[in-house]
């Protein structure tokens, strides 16, 4: 059994195919992670994720129609579970919580 | 597609469709190729095409992977090749004409292949099959001739006497002594190359047996006869232990046939169709003491240095004025004979001929270019008239690679019949051919591996070389091109133009090479030799004890009006001397002859005067030279002196230059020279006018009555015989290399101008009912190949001028000047060659009705 928990990178991909709601597919996650982030990420990557993602429960996905971009090859679509959106929040929740306990002074101690 | 703008790299794609599960492989590639054309607006082509290398190979991970090799496509696949060859058979039949062009040409390029290639091994691989080889070694004295150290091949018998005793190490002596007789059995007599050997002879040198004793001459009285010699002798009965009269010099005497060997054609540069044992006739000792093969068989590596040096010291033992002559006793390895050839003087190995070797290897490639272009030029106008077939293969989904592989398939079931013809066609038409013209025994043994290498990867760089182009060119179609005009076959293939222009252009090179050199030979035999051939007969090698005998009773015929003797070849070939002229040294020619040798001849004297036995100092200093020697000299007067070895000699007359020796080599510089006359074997004889035949009769007689048999009586009309039977085969190599080149051209335009019907069939029809008449037909029919034609004759043309004196060069030292008339004639000949090549065609069209060709649609 796949553990719930997920890493910063898959994170990203999850708030990504969201945000993209219809249009996520592979090159189109890159895209958008490098101009949301500027961070650029290879495609092999993304797909991993994805796939793990999906095995996770937390995306879902089915093969889209046909384009000439891409030499009439399908893409594969992902959505985003209700799973998925729940992780998401719990994750933000957490960050939030844990952000909040933050000392003012926490950063000035480092540069001693 | 434009084909301009920049593509994914192909391997990377191909790649990935290899590796990719095919569930994933859509969406992988097609975010790769999307990423591709995305980077190629952003960061430019070359960026482009490496990320998308990059990203394939990071897209290599386990979960992309197919794990599961699927195993009904293997199956597909050997099906898919069976079908391969069931189309592939059909076309062959289907599309009969043409490919029966293709198969021929290709199958005599590949008879010529496989004649070359057993001409070129010849010389590597000759005695290379005796077991022993490496341990045999030839016995060779060097003497010092002229200041310079020569190896020869022979040793005489006092050395060989002292081998036993004073050499350490050797296992056993073999001498070999290769010589001539008559040999008579079952009513049949013929004269033969007979060999005298030692009793370990087949000890040493592995000749395959094939019946009787495996080690045979171990006893007086025996003979090893080759298969080839038994059987002209037996026919097809048991040879062994019949009884063969052999007659050597004058003593005849029976033999018993103890063993039969194979034949080793040639395979061996030794003489052993005959073989008798050196002991079994008493006075063969005597005369092979003179000189013999002498090999020391050393099965012991380190013991070659001692008998190296055992055999240097053998000087040390023979007496004094023998040692005098020799400066050193060496050896050198019997398999090093070929490398060393004629350095060994007097040799049976005559070295590796590179210049051959070059030159049909050379004729043989030029005939596989030549049907090679044959072939890609008519398969690929075939693959043309298929093209609806390819357009629905791909659209099936066949990628190019399978459309190429093909054509491949297709291509081998056709070269390797093609080489199967050309074996059939060399081993029963050019072998036998060439053993005749080239006069060799070459056979093709099957039973070697090498050459049946050499053959498979004939046929692999044959189906290679003639089947990727057109299977290029089918892969390359596109099928929505095909689909949409598929009437039209406009592209213009200008491959098959260039083609055509170097296969015209290289077989009027060859015609006119050949016609040069038919015109060369027909030139040599009619211009001057510089000596009278007519009324004059030659008489050579006569041996020193009964020259004066045979003399007398020449000059005792009626109708000899002179008769000179002289010293070294009819016509004075003389020795090789340094000759001090102004104190510089020139080698030169020196023919030792009476005074009147020059006058016999018929020599044509340009200054001064003969030499006459009535003034003294003709006889010790006077010399005739000829035009040669003054070049070469810069002397340029009589009287002028010239020195060998110190004695001083006068230049009383110049000759015109003559041609002692054909055309095949320059004229040496040369001096005629009063000799010594114990020395003189050889007669030139002046005759009175239109006697020769009579006197050639009467001196026949003379031989017969004083039994001499080395002499050979000539006319002086045949003195160059030997050298215009060398050029005659040289001319007649030419003339079949310009057969076989002006057939397959001739061959290739007929294919192409076939195919060419075939498909306008129709077009044609309907020109011939708007009524086309012949000409028309022929315009229509060679308008392709004119410009090609004029290309290819004036490029043959200026390469013929360029490429024919150095190939004359090759075979002719003397040979007339190049002539415009032989291209024209070249060209002419090629030209009627091609009319009537299309002629056969534009008969058949004329014939035909259009009404047929035009009902069925």
């Amino acid at each position: 059994m796949k553990g719930t928990n997920i890493g910063e990178l898959e994170e990203l991909v999850l708030l990504v195919i969201g945000v993209l709601y219809e249009g996520a597919y592979g090159v189109s996650v890159l895209k958008e992670i490098k101009e949301q982030t500027g961070r650029e990420v290879n495609i092999s990557a993304i797909h991993a994720v994805m796939n793990r993602l999906e095995d996770k429960g937390f995306l879902r996905s089915e093969m889209g129609g046909s384009s000439n971009t891409r030499g009439g090859r399908r893409k594969r679509n992902y959505y985003l579970t209700s799973s998925g959106r729940a992780t998401l929040d719990q994750v933000r929740s957490v960050r939030e919580k844990l952000y909040n306990q933050l000392s003012p002074s926490a950063s000035y101690n480092l540069s001693v | 597609m434009n084909s301009k703008e920049p593509q994914p790299p192909k391997w990377a794609d191909r790649f990935l469709s290899w590796y990719c599960n095919p569930k994933l492989l859509e969406q992988i590639q097609g975010d790769v190729h999307e990423l591709f054309y995305w980077r190629l607006e952003e960061k430019g082509p070359r960026k482009a095409k490496r990320s998308f290398a990059w990203d394939v190979i990071r897209l290599f991970r386990w979960s992309n992977i197919k794990r599961k090799s699927n195993k009904t496509q293997k199956l597909n696949n050997i099906a898919m090749f069976k079908n391969y060859f069931k189309i592939g058979l059909r076309n062959l039949w289907k599309q009969r004409m043409p490919s029966l062009i293709n198969g021929l040409g290709l199958a005599l390029a590949i008879a010529c292949c496989l004649v070359a290639y057993q001409f070129s091994i010849k010389d590597f691989i000759v005695d290379k099959f005796h077991e022993n080889k490496d341990q045999i070694y030839l016995v060779t004295p060097v003497h010092l001739i002229e200041g310079t150290p020569r190896y020869y091949a022979r040793t005489v018998s006092d050395i060989n006497k002292l081998i036993p005793e004073n050499v350490a190490g050797v296992e056993s002596i073999v001498r070999y002594y290769p010589g001539f007789g008559g040999v008579s059995a079952n009513d049949k007599e013929f004269w033969q190359t007979i060999s005298f050997v030692d009793p370990e002879f087949f000890d040493e040198f592995t000749f395959p047996i094939k019946l009787g004793e495996k080690k045979p001459l171990k006893e007086r009285g025996e003979v090893v006869l080759s298969e080839s010699i038994a059987e002209k002798l037996f026919d097809r009965e048991y040879p062994i232990g019949k009884t063969v009269n052999i007659s050597i010099r004058g003593i005849k005497q029976d033999f018993i046939i103890s063993a039969v060997m194979q034949d080793r054609g040639h395979e061996t540069n030794m003489s052993v169709d005959i073989m008798i044992n050196y002991s079994s006739m008493p006075f063969l000792q005597e005369m092979i003491g003179a000189s013999t093969y002498t090999f020391l068989s050393i099965p012991n590596k380190e013991s070659v240095q001692t008998v190296a040096s055992g055999l240097d010291k053998l000087l040390t033992l023979l007496p004094e004025d023998k040692a005098a002559q020799y400066r050193s006793i060496e050896m050198v390895p019997f398999i090093r004979m070929m490398d060393f050839g004629e350095q060994l003087v007097g040799t049976f190995a005559w070295g590796i001929n590179y210049e051959g070797i070059l030159i049909i290897g050379a004729i043989a490639l030029f005939m596989l270019t030549l049907a090679t272009f044959n072939y890609i030029n008519i398969s690929t106008v075939m693959a043309m008239s298929r093209v609806k077939e390819i357009g629905v293969r791909k659209v099936v989904g066949s990628s190019r690679l399978h459309i190429v592989l093909q054509f491949l398939t297709e291509n081998f079931i056709l070269c390797l019949l093609s080489v199967l013809m050309g074996l059939a066609l060399a081993k029963g038409l050019f072998l036998p051919w060439f053993n005749i013209v080239a006069d060799e025994y070459f056979f093709f043994d099957f039973s070697n591996p090498r050459i049946l290498i050499f053959i498979v990867s004939l046929l692999t760089f044959v189906t290679l070389a003639s089947g990727v182009y057109p299977a290029y060119i089918a892969a390359r179609m596109q099928p929505t091109v095909i689909f949409r005009n598929a009437g039209s076959k406009k592209s213009k293939r200008r491959l098959t133009g260039v083609l055509l222009t170097i296969q015209l252009a290289l077989a009027l090179i060859t015609l006119v090479n050949a016609l040069m050199f038919i015109y060369t030979e027909q030139h040599n035999k009619r211009s001057d030799w510089g000596f009278e051939r007519s009324n004059r007969l030659a008489l050579a090698n006569v041996s020193n004890n009964n020259f004066d005998i045979l003399r007398n009773g020449i000059e005792g015929i009626s109708g000899v009006e002179t008769i000179s003797s002289s010293y070294g070849g009819i016509t004075g070939l003389g020795r090789f001397t340094y000759v001090d002229v102004n104190n510089r040294s020139v080698l030169m020619r020196i023919a030792y002859a009476q005074a009147d040798y020059a006058e016999t001849m018929g020599l044509k004297l340009l200054k001064g005067r003969f030499l006459d036995d009535e003034i003294v100092e003709d006889q010790s200093r006077g010399i005739i030279v000829n035009e040669t020697f003054l070049r070469r000299t810069g002397l340029d007067s009589i009287n002028s002196k010239i020195a060998i070895d110190s004695t001083e000699l006068v230049v009383v007359g110049v000759v015109k230059d003559y041609f002692y020796n054909g055309f095949m080599s320059p004229i040496a510089p040369t001096i005629i020279k009063i000799g010594n006359g114990e020395d003189y074997n050889h007669l030139t004889i002046k005759v009175a006018d239109g006697k020769v035949a009579e006197i050639e009769a009467a001196v026949n007689k003379v031989l017969i009555d004083t039994e001499t048999t080395e002499a050979v009586l000539m006319p002086m009309e045949n003195i160059l015989d030997d050298y215009f039977i060398d050029s005659t085969r040289t001319q007649n190599l030419m003339i079949f290399c310009a057969s076989v080149a002006i057939f397959l051209a001739a061959m290739g335009i007929f294919g192409l101008v076939s195919l060419n019907i075939k498909h306008n069939i129709k077009r044609f029809g309907i020109k011939k009912v708007l009524g086309a008449e012949r000409k028309h037909l022929y315009k229509d029919i060679c308008k392709p190949f004119a410009l090609i034609s004029i290309i290819a004759f004036i490029i043959g043309g200026c390469a013929s001028v360029i490429l024919i004196s150095p190939i004359l060069e090759m075979a002719h030292s003397y040979y007339p000047e190049f002539n415009l008339a032989l291209i024209l004639s070249g060209i002419l000949l090629l030209l009627l060659v091609m009319v009537s090549t299309v002629n056969t065609q534009v008969r058949k069209l004329v014939r035909l009705n259009p009404v047929d060709t035009l009902r069925n649609e």
